[in-house]
Order: structure tokens, then sequence, then C-alpha cells
């Protein structure tokens, strides 16, 4: 019964997707011929900024944000509850968090009125901004933001497995300082065991097209969005454009994971051969990173505020810092228009989050039973998969038929079983079979012990996967707008429209409601009984 | 009564030639307490949890275990009545005592919940344990734990008793105290019980050990 389950599962969310997205678009190339994928070839090599955009993007993001975890790693180790700072920022979709920081950092946002308002620099927004609205260089640093907290997270994660402390201090005993011992002896192998977290973050940032399309230029956009774009507009040029622009995606893709390979044993190479300046004083981990950890924790709460005030703001001309009126009339004038897409983001998540949960409890449920451990990287390869290509072959598959909802909820889905399958794993696998045995020497059939024992045991963890379930689905937008044929608006979707388009007020309220569910699951996961039994396993 | 015959353990995978244990013949009688010696790694936990009726899936064993003259080689660990002490963990750790003592009775007896509910609480205080009725297993001492994981596997009404190592997690003091509390329990009801240990001190009723041959003989 659960052999079968898993298989059927496995197949459903993992083998089709991949093989039948992959194949359709080799049919579809090949369909296209010699000369029009030299044409498209031919239009995508007088481009050159697109693809040089994605390589900047894909390469200095997730770099960036994996030195900067390393960087503020260090606290985690002293104060292991500064990790409950991560759960609320991780719950905030991209969308939303985006539009946030682009409020607060713009050359009329929020941090710039108070800086004008401490020093008067500033009486009109700033010419030669450093963030203005939509360049690459704010786009990256959402993106770096963004991928933060997750980064942290998995160190954290890492950093409990392994004997971190003994080995800083026997590092010390050799002479070195806390600093070294740290960049020298614990970075190395954490970089190691981060291989596959990095993977998903450079895949996700080469792929990625709803942050691009609110923060990104317009005019020099990157590759994926370039391929979204091209994928709507239906003459035969365009289309075989946003073929072999898919097809460049996976290829680019495909080098940056094997970079990205590399990386652990070239830190290490680099580390190895750096000459070593002897410590003259006890240098020891130095306190900035904890003020890092402030900034992140107050950048979020920032975030959740100024999309609260914007979305209540009738008039707010720069520089004041707090808008001369407040009221709730864009609420209620957009109350009617935001119900149902509130509905359908909500439905999807609802059910998306249930089935990807109960997805991976089957297959992990499988692989304890088996007592041998499947390959991993196989079960989550939708992770390691740019998504623009994979939905396109979706979507060129499905063409145009009935139901598009369904096949929405099974797009949503395909990535939330790898996220739920991720969060779930350590505990489950953890999870001690001796309570079963226990169970069942007391009189009740395995089955009952599962239910009754298992499954109230791992509440903890299995509630966690469901609201990092939930919070994938509502931040899906690719599969939501491709699929959904325009039948189909969620809010990330409206959320993306209203705001790219400029109008950040409306934005801003899609972006509070779009962030306001994952918490409301987040919150209502934390608060049920708070006691894990986890380790008791 | 519990009784075993050819019972015959191999490693999967190690020479099927030379077997880590074998009992030729085995009878436990009503009341009568059995204590199986030997070093750690002979097989001893094996052969427990062989009768207890876990998967083995590491291992190959062959042989015939009776309970009251009832094969049960091939029935599921849920319908054997076998109650089995661990050497840690006999308490649910998301259950407090009265959910855990209820979740024990609740598979087997036929007696209302109520009732349940009453026959428990009886033999809790009957421990002098009465006010732990509501504490989660936690919040026990190790001497409390032991108590009332008993009580729970007794509650379930097994049929005989199978102790594995199961004063090993106790300190030196309370550890006597457990011990010859616990065989008290057991022989007032006639419990068949088969220990394993490794531990001479542990040791109660008929001993027997290992020899050369792997083979079980009384010592």
């Amino acid at each position: 019964m659960v052999r079968a389950l898993s298989v059927v599962f496995q197949l459903l969310l993992i083998a089709l997707p991949v093989v039948a997205g992959v194949l359709y678009l080799v049919w579809q190339t090949a369909r296209l011929g010699v000369e029009g994928v030299g044409q498209a070839m031919f239009v995508l090599a007088a481009m050159p900024s697109v693809l040089l955009n994605s390589l900047v993007l894909a390469v200095a993001a997730p770099l960036v944000a994996c030195y900067l975890a390393l960087w503020m790693a260090p606290s985690l180790l002293r104060r292991p509850r500064i990790q409950q700072v991560l759960a609320p920022l991780l719950a905030v979709p991209h969308v939303a968090f985006a539009v946030g920081m682009l409020l607060l950092f713009s050359p009329s946002g929020w941090l710039l009125r108070v800086f004008e308002q401490l020093t008067g620099w500033w009486p009109l927004p700033p010419q030669g901004w450093p963030l203005p609205e939509k360049s690459l260089f704010s786009l990256t640093l959402v993106l770096v933001l963004k991928e933060l907290p997750f980064l942290l997270l998995m160190i954290a994660a890492q950093l409990k497995q392994l004997p971190s402390q003994a080995w800083l201090v026997q590092a010390q005993s050799y002479g070195y300082s806390q600093q070294q011992a740290w960049w020298r002896v614990l970075v190395p192998e954490l970089l190691q065991r981060l291989t596959l977290p990095m993977a998903a973050v450079v895949i996700y940032s080469v792929s990625v097209v709803d942050i691009p399309l609110l923060l990104g230029n317009n005019l020099q956009p990157v590759l994926a969005q370039q391929v979204f774009a091209w994928s709507f507009q239906f003459a035969p040029e365009q289309q075989a454009n946003a073929l072999v622009g898919a097809w460049l995606l996976l290829a680019v893709s495909g080098l940056l994971l094997l970079l990205n390979r590399r990386h652990a044993r070239c830190y290490a190479f680099c580390v190895r051969n750096k000459p070593l300046r002897p410590s003259t004083k006890a240098q020891k981990l130095r306190p900035v990173p904890r003020f890092a950890w402030y900034a992140l924790a107050g950048l979020a709460v920032a975030v959740v505020l100024v999309l609260l005030v914007q979305s209540l703001a009738t008039q707010w001309f720069y520089p004041a810092l707090w808008p001369s009126q407040l009221s709730v009339s864009l609420w209620q004038q957009e109350w009617p228009f935001i119900l149902a897409p509130a509905q359908a983001s909500l439905s999807f998540a609802l059910l998306s989050a249930l089935f990807g949960t109960v997805a991976a409890v089957v297959v992990l449920e499988q692989q304890c039973q088996r007592g041998k451990q499947q390959r991993q990287w196989l079960l989550l390869v939708a992770l390691f998969m740019p998504q623009v290509p994979l939905v396109l072959g979706w979507q060129l598959l499905l063409g145009s038929t009935q139901g598009p909802a369904l096949w929405v909820l099974w797009a949503h889905t395909v990535y939330t079983f790898p996220y739920a399958y991720l969060v779930l794993h350590g505990a489950y696998m953890g999870f001690n079979r001796h309570w079963l045995v226990k169970a069942q020497s007391l009189g009740y059939s395995a089955r009952q012990a599962w239910w009754r024992v298992l499954l109230p045991m791992l509440k903890q963890p299995l509630l966690a996967a469901y609201a990092v379930a939930f919070a994938v689905s509502i931040a899906q937008y690719v599969p939501t707008q491709w699929l959904g044929q325009g039948q189909v608006s969620s809010l990330t979707t409206e959320a993306v429209s209203v705001a790219s388009g400029g109008d950040w007020r409306i934005g801003s309220l899609y972006a509070l409601l779009q962030m306001l569910l994952p918490l409301l699951v987040f919150l209502g996961a934390g608060g049920l009984k708070r006691k894990s039994y986890a380790e008791h396993a | 009564m519990l009784s075993m015959r050819n019972v015959t353990i191999y490693s999967r995978g190690a020479d099927p030639e030379a077997p880590l244990l074998r009992i030729p013949a085995l009878t436990v009688q009503a009341g009568e307490v059995v204590t199986l010696m030997g070093p750690s790694g002979v097989g001893k936990s094996t052969l427990l949890r062989w009768l207890l009726g876990e998967p083995l899936p590491n291992f190959h064993i062959s042989g015939q275990v009776c309970l009251h003259d009832v094969d049960l080689t091939c029935l599921p660990i849920g319908q054997r009545q076998l109650g089995m002490m661990f050497q840690q963990g006999g308490l649910f750790p998301h259950l407090t005592v009265a959910e855990n003592c209820m979740f024990a009775q609740g598979a087997r007896s036929q007696q209302p919940r109520l009732q349940q509910q009453q026959q428990a609480l009886t033999q809790l205080r009957a421990l002098g344990l009465g006010d732990k009725w509501h504490a989660y297993p936690e919040s026990l001492s190790g001497g409390q734990y032991a108590r009332i994981a008993l009580l729970c596997t007794l509650l379930a009404e097994p049929q005989a008793m199978l102790l594995d190592e199961p004063f090993s997690a106790l300190d030196a003091a309370l550890r006597q105290e457990v011990r010859s509390w616990t065989f008290t329990q057991l022989e007032e009801k006639h419990m068949p019980t088969l220990l394993v240990t490794h531990d001479k001190a542990d040791a109660r009723g008929r001993i027997l050990t290992v020899n050369g041959h792997r083979e079980v003989v009384d010592a």
C-alpha cells in the first residue's frame, strides 16, 4: 500500500513533470527545424546583455548571500535561539518582500525620508541613487536578502550535526585565532555540506521571473524574464525565441550547477594556500554579526510596516515621514477585486501543501520501510531544474486543455512536495521506530501504531513542513500565470501585475495579503502545542 | 507457558554455517523467571525482538515459538500478547501518564472505558504515584518512570513478559530497589518471564548462558 502510493506520487510529482516537460521541449524544438533554431539563436546572439545579466545575477546573488550567511553564522553557535528570527523571514513571499524593499530603499523610499529628516541633505529625492527603482543592482540586493535566511537555516541545521565547538577549540589549541578557526576549519566543511542548498539557490536565481518583473530593468531584462515575455507573444518567431531561450537557460543552469559543485573544493584550496597572518592578539569572533542579525529582523518588521502604511496612505509626498492622511478607503475600494484571487491563492495553497506534505510522508515512510536511502537529488530534481523551461514544456504540452485550475494545483504540488520533503526528512528519518514496536506490543496493529504514535509524535515537524509548503505555493508565479491561461489569478500574479505596472499603493495591498496568509499559517503551526517530541526519538 | 524450539539466528550476509545464536529448546513456565546471560553482541536482544515479532531485515531467523500451546511464529506483534520492557523508553513521551495507561489498555481490554480508567488509577495509587496521573513522562524521576512503565506494560494484559536489560538505564542505588519490586510484581501475576542481561546482579531464577558453539545452555 505504502509502496504503491509512493510509486504513484513519485511518478506524478517527479517523473511526469520533469520527463514530460523536457521531452515536449525537445519535440517542439525539433519541429522548428534547423532554420528556425538558427534564426532564434541569431536573435539571442544579438542581445548578449540578456545572458550576461542572468549570469551576473545567478553568480553574484548566491555567492554574496552564501558568504554573508557564513559571516553571520557564528552567532548561531553562541546563541542558538537567534535562529527563531529566521522562520518569519522565510514566510515572507519574495514578491511581497520585493515590494516592501522598494518602498524602503528607492530614492523616495522610507529610509531616505528618515535620513532626510535627520540631516536635511536631500529636500528632493536624490538623483543617481545607487538603488534606482529598476536595476540589476536592486534585483541582486533583494535576491541576496531573500536567500540569506534560507542559507542561514541550512547552516544552522549543519552546525548541529557537526562537532563544531570541539573543532573550534581544537584549532585554537593549535594556535589559530577564533576567527581563523572558523574560516579555516569549519567553513570548508560547511560549504561542502551546503552544495545542495546552494544548488537550489543558484537555480532559483537564474530562473526567477517575478522579482525581475518588479525590480529588474525592463529594457535590459534577464534571460528568464525575456523567455517569459516571448512566450506570451504568439507570433511563431517569438515562440521559437522562447524555446531556444529555454534551452539556453537549461544550459546555463547546467554550467552553474557544475561550478557550484566545485565551489567547496575551490574554497578549501584558497584557504590552504592563503598565508596565515600570525594572530598577534587574541582575535575573537567579532561581535559585528550580531548587529547584522538585528538588522535582518528589523528589515522584516520594516517591510511589513511600510506595506501596511503604504496601503493605508491616501497622499504621501516626499519627504514626509508619515502620510498626511490614513484611510481604509483603498481597502474598501479594492476588496471586491481582491476576494477572488485571495480565495484562489488560499485554496491552491491549502490543497497543494496538503498533497505535498502527504506525498513527502508517504515517500519517507517507504524509504524507512525499505531501510535504505534513495538518491535524494532525484527526489528534489524539480528544485534543480530552472522553472521557466520546465513550466514552458508543461504549458506547450497542455495547450488549452480544460480545467486549468486543476493543472495549476498539480504544478504547485510539484513544488510543495520537495520542500515538504526537505523540512520533514531529518525528523522522519530520525524517528525511533522502537516506539512503533512498543505500541504494537500493546496489541495495536502496525497501521494503528503509525496513526496513533508516529503521527502525533511528529506533529511539530509535520506542521512545519505544511507551513513551508503553504508558503511555497502562495509564492508560485510562473506556474500559476502560464498554466492558468489567464483564467486563474492569485494574489501573487495580481501583485506582480499591479506593482510592475507602477501602482505601489494597490501593489502593497496585494503584497500585504500575500504575506499575511503564510504568516498566519506559520503562527498557527507554531502556536499549536510548542513542544517537540522529535528529540525523544 | 512460553516455549521455543530449534531457534537459530544468522546475521544476514554472514557465514551460513556459523549461526549467531542457537536455542535447541527452552520453556519458561508460568510464574518462572529465566535469565539469559551473555556478553553484548551475542544476539540476546535480537532473540527477544524476534520473539516479540519485530521484522528484522538484517537477520535470518528460523524456529518456532509457542505461548500456551498457540503457535506465535506467524502472528503479527499485536496479536502475540507478549509484553516487553526495553532498556529505555517504556512510556510514550507525547502522552501523559493517564493517556499512556489508557493507550496500553485500549487495544485489548474488553472493559468499558470508565472501568479501565478506574483500574489504572487504582493501580497507580497503589504505587503511591496517584498524583502523577496528569504528568508527562519527562517530569518523572527514574524510579517513578520505571514503575509506571511496567504498570502500563502489564495493563496491556500480556501472557508473558520479555525484559531486555530493563534496569541498565537506572543508577546503582535505584536499581536494586526497582529490580526487586519488578520481580515481585511479575511473580504475583504468575507471569512467565524471559530476562536478557549481561549483568550478573540482574539475573534471577534459572540462568542460561551461551557456550562456545553459540548454543544456549544451563549455567
